[in-house]
């Protein structure tokens, strides 16, 4: 992305191969370990709808659609999709979508959103609005999922500055906080030419989560705060996991 | 607000009523307790006169479209 270009940043970032290139060496297996303690703990029925929310290139609702799950995946990244789609079946099915619209109404008995796909907005009016969209799309008694960072723990990291290698291209990344998001700043050169993203993030905390699900008509049932889903502690819980109920 | 399926969506609608032989006006709802009151199964979706045209499945291409206005447009002359 050239710096004149003024798109949103997740519409330029998630598009980029430097992002697979960046995250290529990302934890799976503590990921699925993630989604098998949830399974145990939520217990889906066999063919549950499930809706992968930001599902990226569709790793993890491929493996949700393997344990016999009828699942979607929506992201707004179209090239991310379009690779996705490689991985349809009978039960997995991938479109492109932006989370501030509703998708399938009263359809979903469960929509998970993982690995911090949210708070990416300007405003809380559109962080509302995305969990207004996700309640419109459970059914009654349907579960949503979100799995985001500790915004307490995530304050205590930073500033951050390293570097990376990786496929020959040298990744400078640096974290701030400005009180109310989170930027981490990632600037490299390739092929000649130097590129600038950043990835800009709500620092919500567990009471600011539970306002926004308030007004969006969604009960909170459980916080974890971790993905082997230990009891969230405000001050030493690298992630804030909520399961919430669509409010009747 | 929106991606390339209500992109695509919204370009063959405005090209299929260029070829459709009735006066209409396209209106773009985005306000979500409005989209919630039409009572779709999913969006996008095209309502033409109160009616659902459109809700669920692939895009329609441009042609399909002006088949389904012409035919919910020839409906709404008989009804």
């Amino acid at each position: 992305m050239d710096s004149e270009n003024t798109a949103a940043w997740y519409e330029d970032w998630f598009d980029s191969p430097y992002y697979s290139i960046l995250y290529q060496n990302r934890d799976e297996t503590e990921a699925r370990q993630f989604i098998d303690a949830l399974l145990a703990n939520l217990q889906p029925p066999p063919s549950a709808r499930v809706l992968d929310l930001a599902c990226g290139k569709g790793r993890f609702s491929k493996y949700l659609a393997e344990k016999g799950f009828d699942v979607t995946g929506l992201d707004l990244s179209f090239n991310s999709i379009q690779y996705a789609r490689q991985f349809e079946s009978d039960s997995l099915a991938f479109y492109t979508h932006d989370m501030r619209l509703p998708y399938r109404m009263r359809y979903y008995n469960y929509i998970f959103s993982f690995f911090t796909s949210f708070g990416y907005f300007d405003t809380d009016r559109d962080h509302i609005r995305t969990l207004k969209s996700i309640r419109a799309g459970l059914r009654a008694g349907g579960i949503f999922v979100l799995d985001f960072f500790n915004a307490r723990y995530v304050r205590k990291g930073l500033p951050m500055q390293e570097e990376k290698e990786l496929e020959g291209i040298r990744f400078q990344i640096s974290k701030t906080e400005d009180g109310r998001f989170v930027t981490k700043s990632i600037q490299f050169e390739d092929a000649g030419r130097a590129y600038r993203f950043e990835e800009r993030v709500r620092l919500y905390e567990q009471s600011d989560l539970e306002r926004l699900f308030h007004a969006a008509g969604l009960e909170i049932t459980d916080v974890y705060g971790d993905y082997t889903l230990q009891s969230f502690d405000l001050q030493s819980s690298p992630r804030i996991i909520l399961v919430a109920r669509a409010i009747v | 607000m929106g991606d390339a399926r209500y992109r695509r969506i919204k370009s063959n609608l405005t090209e299929a009523l260029q070829h459709t032989p009735v006066a209409a006006r396209m209106e773009e709802v985005m306000d979500l307790e409005s989209i919630l009151g039409y009572n779709v199964s999913s969006v996008p979706a095209i309502i033409v006169e109160d009616k659902i045209l459109f809700e669920y499945g692939d895009i329609p291409s441009a042609e399909q479209l002006e088949s389904m206005l012409r035919a919910a447009f020839s409906e709404e002359a008989h009804s």
